[in-house]
């Protein structure tokens, strides 16, 4: 029965925690995409920072280039994505 | 002697400037055997991909530093080597990275990357910093460049690179931020792709992507301490008596300004000096005459020497000699 309880809470606040952070994590979302398409930039013609420096950091972008990667998949449909955040269905 | 072309405390840089063809590398070469018999201990370097410092020296020549004569070194950068084995190695770094990728077809990204503008100067301004970073072994470092256009960029690159990394930063500091922040209620969260699991660093000390941001800056900032720095760097202009190096040398005096590059040297080259009257070579004589007067007028801040037109080709260390005797001075 305890159990029953814990576990609704922790699924309760869980969903809480995770929408509190929402609107943080698609900011967060937009600069490390950001962040991936200026190290990217030579590759669609915007002036791009130091070769060597983007050779440097290139290895350490796995998150920055998948982020980036279904930014690109999801562009769309960027109006369902913010329309789902505010809650307009 | 000019003391700009000694080390003083720490090893001294010097840089030969100038346009194609007005005897930049011999100038160069001249200094570093006129330096050596002097007991400094100098390194020259040839950064200029089409090269002929060992054709001056008349020794074939590398990129490890070969001894000429005693006290100093030479060697050559192979640009397109040092540029492709970066790239290759490089690929196979992030190829197994990037096992996900599909989208991204990463040899494609890297044709592009050979070939993108500025890759050239960003490879030589990496080939002046590790020479720069082993410098304390040598007194005097000597570069022989390329023609002024692209000496210039490189120059001018480590302001630039500075611009460029301290944005980045700021960026990449906003996503830490926003990471902490979403930490302090999500707890530590873990990233994964293709089966592997990451966690997502949110700290500057542990994200490594502002470590390497953090050090290139260090890097460049050395660079540029260094070559900002009139007590350890020092450009040498190396011109003809004619308006066109003129009006580039002119060009380089201000943008080397602009950067607060100290130019410290102008050196002439290929003057004709005769006894008897010939005329037609008299016109040229009164032009190169005319050219003099204008480089006095525009380089007041710095030394003019005029090197003569000789009646050989002055290859081989005898001649080097004398003729660094006349640059470096007594």
């Amino acid at each position: 029965m305890f159990k029953g309880v814990r576990e609704f809470f922790k699924g309760f606040f869980g969903s809480f925690k995770a929408r509190s952070t929402e609107y943080i994590e698609f900011e967060e979302r937009e600069l490390e995409n950001i962040f991936a398409l200026i190290l990217m930039g030579s590759f669609v013609g915007i002036p791009s920072p130091p070769t060597t420096l983007v050779i440097r950091l290139m290895p350490h972008m796995v998150r920055e280039i998948y982020v980036m990667q279904r930014r690109v998949a999801d562009m769309d449909d960027i109006f369902g994505e913010m329309a789902g955040m505010f809650d307009i269905a | 002697m000019r003391e700009y072309l000694t080390p003083k405390n720490e090893f001294r840089t010097i840089f030969f400037i100038g346009k194609g063809g007005v005897g930049k590398t011999t100038s160069s070469a001249a200094v570093s055997v006129s330096l050596a018999k002097r007991g400094y201990k100098t390194l020259i370097v040839s950064i200029d991909p089409a090269h002929n410092l060992g054709d001056v020296f008349m020794v074939k020549l590398n990129d490890k530093p070969k001894e000429i004569i005693e006290n100093l070194h030479a060697m050559e950068l192979d640009m397109g080597k040092l540029i492709k084995s970066y790239l290759k190695h490089l690929e196979n770094n992030l190829k197994h990275m990037y096992r996900y990728l599909t989208v991204i077809n990463l040899e494609k990204y890297f044709e592009v990357l050979s070939f993108s503008p500025g890759i050239e100067e960003y490879a030589t301004l990496e080939a002046i910093k590790e020479i720069l970073q082993k410098g304390d072994e040598w007194d005097i470092i000597i570069f022989d460049t390329p023609p002024t256009g692209l000496t210039l960029r490189v120059m001018a690159l480590p302001h630039i690179a500075l611009i460029w990394t301290n944005k980045l930063i700021e960026v990449r500091r906003k996503i830490l931020d926003k990471r902490r922040a979403i930490e302090n209620i999500q707890g530590e969260r873990k990233f994964v792709v293709d089966g592997e699991e990451y966690k997502l660093p949110s700290r500057e000390r542990e994200d490594p992507v502002m470590k390497e941001l953090l050090a290139y800056r260090g890097e460049i900032e050395f660079v540029r301490d260094i070559i900002t720095n009139r007590d350890r760097t020092s450009v040498v202009a190396v011109m003809n008596a004619e308006m066109l190096p003129l009006y580039e040398t002119e060009r380089a005096h201000e943008s080397l300004k602009k950067f607060k590059i100290p130019f410290n040297l102008v050196v002439v080259n290929k003057i004709i000096e005769l006894e008897e009257e010939v005329p037609k070579i008299k016109v040229r004589m009164d032009a190169q005459k005319k050219v003099l007067r204008e480089i006095h007028k525009k380089f007041r801040d710095a030394d003019i020497v005029k090197v003569p037109m000789f009646e050989e080709e002055p290859r081989g260390l005898e001649w080097l000699e004398r003729i660094g005797g006349l640059i470096v001075g007594d």
